[in-house]
């Protein structure tokens, strides 16, 4: 592929956009190889390996959710791609935002999540702690809107088999969840309509009362928002959570 | 109970306030239109501003949280609207030639809630309602409970099943919360009003309606405010203190508040408000009555409590 | 560790490129699509009393 130009912002949502695709493939068992080398293009343009690192970073551990999910196989070269992202994009520092922005807690907590699918493939690395401030209750005193959008923002967290304090909350709280994925499917907001969704599948198989199934949320974002490798990657991984592997 | 008065009722009753304010001022356009007969009127153009009038009127004459408002400058509203329609005489022969129509058995009912009676449109609509055709209209099911709820508030028998109809409803199939619309949710608003009365009647919502429309009011308040959707989400209020258990959603009266004119006038949704005062009566009448309904419903039970 | 062929090993990205990853790991809270909306056509909604006796018009998009 020749060297896209442009604006970070373009170039990168491109990559991720492929990337993302890759994973899809790979998790659904369309492909039978992933390897996330090949997603850092072998002796190509400093401009595209940038991308494709950046795509590493921006989704984070869903990156690894081929090895984590389906089974494939971690390998060192794997492992380089990962720690490489996350020294080229490092986390801000907090003196760089804003005191009252989640940014930093956000950002440490994906960390944590990618740390997480790291041990889970047998490649530690460096460690990522999870955050203290990341407590029961974290979040929660600015009312449901903004701790929906912030859950939105770590969907990479909502996987089976992680459990954390706010993977606690968020079973506690699926009421707000759901009422987070009405208000996005209703500002025809479908991505952060899924990765609320996840939260849902994978907060366990008590039906909410009143009712919230998901399936039917999944399955109107795959009939009617615009085919998006980036959304059809959340749709797919909320699906594991519900414990199904069909992706049509 | 706290003595603590919350927020919400001070707003409540500022907007109720500057709501009359600008309906008593804006009475003059509370009229049907000059020349026009009878068979070209246009029942939601020319009657039904002024059964709205009425069921506002209705609301905030029970208690007496607005006052002299309340006692003088509103009822006298309600006797302005009912002289437009020559004290239901209008209706009555509105009934007697549209007879399929049941929009003048509701808007009397809305008359008879304020206090006023005509006792030829009594007997009509008491013939009209015993024939087997009123059995089965062809209604939208929202307005099959509006005309439950108008038959009881006359005092007619009616043979219709409330939780029949409720559940030919949308809101009665408690449907996905995200699979609805502008237009269905006012259909929703106006389930819950017939069904309870306007909030006299909470328990006439059964309990898994209760609960459902407390799980999602939050949800479709925020998307309307975040869309400046005025008039829904005054309506949506209503809703909520219609229920058994109101919530109160302080920030969403907050915004009502902050969208209301200081002339009382509550916009419908974003945009400039036409200058000319005819054309902002027709465009922005109706959320100021919503307004007017919210407020003034608001307080009454507060001060009934 | 061994840095294979990824041969940008080291370079820490600039600012903007920070902040591209930053923008597209988060969603956006902008309002992404108008809700689902259909504007009557006459000014008053028409609906308090008579629940629906006009008939529904387009989506206005002229905000």
């Amino acid at each position: 592929m020749s060297a896209i130009s442009g604006p970070p912002r373009a170039v990168y949502a491109t990559a991720v956009e492929t990337l993302a695709g890759s994973v899809v493939r790979a998790l659904t068992g369309a492909d039978d190889a992933f390897r996330l080398a090949d997603q850092i293009p072998l002796g190509g343009d400093p401009a595209d390996q940038m991308a494709g690192l950046a795509a590493v970073r921006v989704l984070g551990s869903d990156a690894l959710a081929p090895f984590v999910l389906a089974r494939h196989r971690f390998s060192a070269e794997d492992a380089d791609v990962v720690a490489t992202s996350i020294r080229t994009f490092p986390v801000p520092e907090p003196d760089q935002i804003d005191r009252d922005d989640n940014t930093v807690l956000v950002r440490e907590l994906r960390d944590w999540a990618t740390g997480q699918a790291l041990i889970g493939v047998g490649a530690p690395g460096r460690t990522h702690p999870y955050p203290e401030v990341a407590g029961p209750g974290a979040g929660r005193d600015r009312g449901w809107v903004e701790w929906t959008g912030m859950l939105a923002q770590l969907s990479p967290m909502a996987v089976p088999g992680l459990d954390s304090s706010l993977h606690a909350d968020a079973r506690r709280h699926r009421l707000d969840v759901a009422r987070g994925v009405t208000r996005a499917m209703l500002r025809r907001d479908p991505l952060t309509a899924a990765r609320l969704a996840r939260w849902l599948a994978a907060s366990g198989e008590a039906p909410m009362d009143p009712p919230f199934p998901v399936e039917p949320v999944l399955r109107q974002l795959v009939l009617v928002a615009k085919p998006d490798h980036r959304l059809r990657l959340e749709i797919t991984i909320a699906r594991y959570g519900l414990g199904r592997r069909d992706n049509e | 109970m706290s003595d603590v008065t919350p927020s919400w009722v001070a707003t409540a009753h500022q907007i109720a306030v500057r709501a009359w304010s600008w309906l008593d001022d804006a009475r003059e356009h509370f009229a049907l239109p000059a020349g026009v007969s009878l068979d070209r009127l246009q029942p939601n153009d020319d009657v039904q501003p002024l059964g709205e009038l009425a069921i506002a009127v209705s609301v905030a004459t029970c208690g007496g949280a607005l006052g002299s408002l309340a006692t003088q400058t509103i009822p006298a509203l309600a006797e302005h609207a009912w002289a437009q329609l020559r004290n239901g005489d209008l209706l009555y022969e509105l009934a007697c030639n549209h007879t399929i129509d049941t929009y003048p058995l509701e808007t009397y009912a809305w008359f008879v809630r304020a206090g006023h009676r005509n006792s030829q449109l009594d007997e009509l609509l008491k013939h009209l309602s015993s024939l087997r055709a009123a059995r089965v209209p062809e209604v939208l099911p929202n307005r099959a409970l509006a005309v439950y709820n108008a038959e009881r508030l006359l005092g007619l028998p009616s043979r219709a099943d409330p939780v029949a109809l409720t559940a030919r409803t949308w809101l009665g199939g408690c449907p996905e919360p995200w699979r609805t619309d502008f237009f269905t949710l006012y259909m929703m608003t106006h389930t819950v009003f017939h069904l309870t009365d306007w909030g006299v009647r909470p328990d006439c919502l059964p309990a898994h309606l209760q609960a459902y429309l407390h799980a999602w009011l939050p949800a479709w308040l925020e998307v309307y405010l975040e869309a400046g959707q005025w008039d829904l989400v005054g309506e949506l209020l209503i809703v909520d203190l219609c229920l058994a258990e109101s919530v109160h959603y302080p920030d969403a009266w907050d915004a009502l508040a902050r969208a209301q004119q200081p002339d009382g006038l509550l916009p419908a949704r974003p945009g400039r408000v036409p200058r000319d005062p005819a054309t902002a009566f027709h465009d922005h009448y109706h959320p100021t009555i919503v307004a007017a309904i919210a407020g003034s419903l608001a307080l009454s039970q507060r001060f009934a409590a | 560790m061994q840095v294979g062929h990824i041969t940008h090993a080291g370079k820490v990205a600039s600012i903007d490129e920070k902040a591209a990853v930053a923008e597209l790991m988060a969603p956006s809270e902008s309002l992404v699509g108008r809700p689902p909306l259909y504007l009557p056509r006459s000014g008053g909604c028409g609906v308090l009393l008579l629940g629906l006796a006009l008939s529904p018009s387009e989506p206005d998009d002229d905000e």
